[in-house]
């Protein structure tokens, strides 16, 4: 637990000390999002609670990019296996990181689509609610993890994004077709996601055990 | 003196190619071993094993008492490295990306403070700010190195060590690699620098063709190079001749000497110094012209490439 700690910490600083434009960036997409969801009114799935879903995307796989793909790239992930913290600590350190700032992004986001639709927009149908915010959390699990383990698995790092928007896609389409038959509650999207997430997990940790993890990156 | 590095028959391939091909080795508490071979011989491979981020195909290696592949995290804390790469996060400082360092290593920051203070004051790391990314490499190599001895491990493994350094900054690196061989640690030098070899390693060994072949340094009559620091007294001198020593000197209690079959006379030595109770405060083998060595195999090699 202690070694999580000190990946988490590690990787605030680092975040922190990084360059005010990504900071303001990100601020950027918080706002251009939030309005987007404050916007819209219809009911069905596909208004807030979609758009959140791809703000994981956005987000998440980001900071995945930079935090696991760039200390490959850098040697820094080799130098932080041998500084006397264990793998699993790096890996759920990270992990936990990038969960914990999506979290706080995506509260963010829906925090300020609920004023900008109850105070600006005058929107009263809002889509928006806690459930919203558990698949927001669910989806950004899912990116954390497949995102940890496809970038020991892939070598060509650029196809990250392009694997977290697939899968979340085919998921999220998978459950509207369906959906479109049958009612299904949202929550059993969130606990498939959950349950994928939990694999990719799985997944990562065998991967950050083996030789894998210092494989050069296609840069 | 204890092995801490212990390897047996270890051999790595990468598909068909053969890497590492039997390679045995064993390096002491207290002394440096320097690893020189050409571009892709395997070194990189071979600290990489001894590291326990690769494993090997068959063979036994214990480094510090523990086998590398299976250990626990606990193992690294009896371990200082510097890689290809430094490692380092451009957006901290020095001391920020230190202290990430000292609290992986579940060492206190007033420890580490207190030997950055005791070992690399007046160097980048005390003087400078700035953040990592904006250092030369000269500079990010002195703080790779501040970060290998940082809680005076066991084992170190350098690989490219003095590479970017100015002359200052060697000298200082050499001394912090001499205070830690005099502390017990085992340490490994990887490096196509002849110099660095030459003046830090007491063995060298040249890994060729899948094997390490550990480097002679002795004369056309096989005898070698010692240095002995000790009382000097007449009867040191006797002692030395009566081993069949030759080329005795001494200066200000520093002998030196030369030595054939070391590995069998200067046990007997140290004994009799010991039972007769003259001091030894130090006994190795003077390393010069492993450079040489290394060099005329080079060229040899070299050679039949042509």
């Amino acid at each position: 637990m202690k070694g999580i700690g000190v990946v988490v910490a590690k990787e605030w600083k680092c975040f922190t000390g990084s360059d005010h434009g990504m900071l303001i960036l990100y601020f950027v997409l918080v706002m251009i999002w939030s309005t987007l969801i404050a916007t819209r009114t219809s009911e069905q799935f596909d208004s807030g609670p979609l758009w959140l879903v791809f703000f994981s995307v956005v987000i998440t796989a980001n900071f995945s990019n930079s935090i696991f793909i760039s200390e490959r790239v850098s040697g820094a992930l080799e130098i932080l296996i041998t500084s006397g913290l264990s793998r699993n600590a790096i890996l759920y350190g990270k992990l936990l990181f990038i969960l914990g700032i999506s979290i706080l992004f995506g509260a963010l986001c829906i925090g300020l689509s609920i004023l900008l639709g109850t105070f600006v927009f005058l929107n009263e149908t809002s889509t928006v609610d806690f459930s919203a915010f558990l698949l927001y959390t669910a989806s950004a699990f899912l990116n954390v993890s497949s995102s940890a383990y496809f970038s020991v698995r892939l070598s060509n790092h650029r196809l990250l994004h392009f694997m977290n928007m697939f899968l979340l896609g085919c998921i999220v389409g998978a459950f509207m077709i369906v959906s479109g038959f049958f009612y299904i509650s949202i929550f059993y999207l969130i606990a498939v996601l959950t349950g994928i997430s939990a694999v990719f997990c799985w997944g990562a940790q065998k991967l950050f055990h083996s030789e894998k993890i210092i494989q050069p990156v296609n840069v | 003196m204890r092995n801490l590095i212990e390897v047996s028959d270890v051999r790595r391939s990468y598909g068909k190619h053969k890497v590492l091909d039997g390679i045995s080795l064993a390096v002491t508490s207290g002394s440096v071993y320097g690893l020189v071979g050409l571009n892709g011989a395997g070194k990189t491979t071979f600290l990489r094993i001894l590291l326990g981020i690769l494993k090997p195909d068959s063979g036994i290696v214990t480094v510090a008492g523990m086998e590398p592949w299976f250990h626990s995290s606990s193992f690294y804390s009896k371990l200082g490295v510097v890689l290809e790469h430094d490692g380092f996060w451009g957006n901290l400082t020095i001391k920020e990306n230190l202290k990430i360092f000292s609290a992986a290593k579940q060492l206190s920051w007033s420890d580490t403070q207190q030997y950055i203070e005791q070992f690399w004051n007046d160097t980048v790391i005390t003087r400078s700010a700035k953040k990592v990314r904006q250092l030369s490499r000269g500079q990010r190599m002195q703080c790779a190195l501040c970060r290998a001895f940082l809680g005076w491990p066991e084992v170190v493994l350098l690989d490219e060590p003095a590479i970017a350094l100015d002359m200052t900054a060697y000298s200082h690196f050499g001394s912090i690699v001499r205070h830690a061989r005099s502390s017990g640690a085992a340490i490994i030098i990887s490096s196509h620098q002849l110099d660095t070899i030459d003046d830090l390693c007491d063995r060298v060994g040249n890994l060729s063709d899948g094997v390490i072949n550990d480097l002679k340094c002795h004369d056309e009559n096989g005898f070698y190079k010692w240095v002995m620091a000790t009382d000097s007294t007449a009867q040191v001198f006797d002692l030395l001749l009566s081993h069949g020593c030759t080329d005795i000197h001494n200066v200000n209690g520093r002998w030196t000497f030369s030595v054939d079959h070391p590995e069998r006379r200067i046990p007997l030595i140290v004994r009799e110094m010991v039972e007769t109770k003259y001091p030894v405060y130090e006994i190795r083998q003077e390393v010069s012209g492993f450079s040489d060595t290394i060099r005329s195999i080079y060229h040899s090699v070299i050679h039949e490439r042509k």
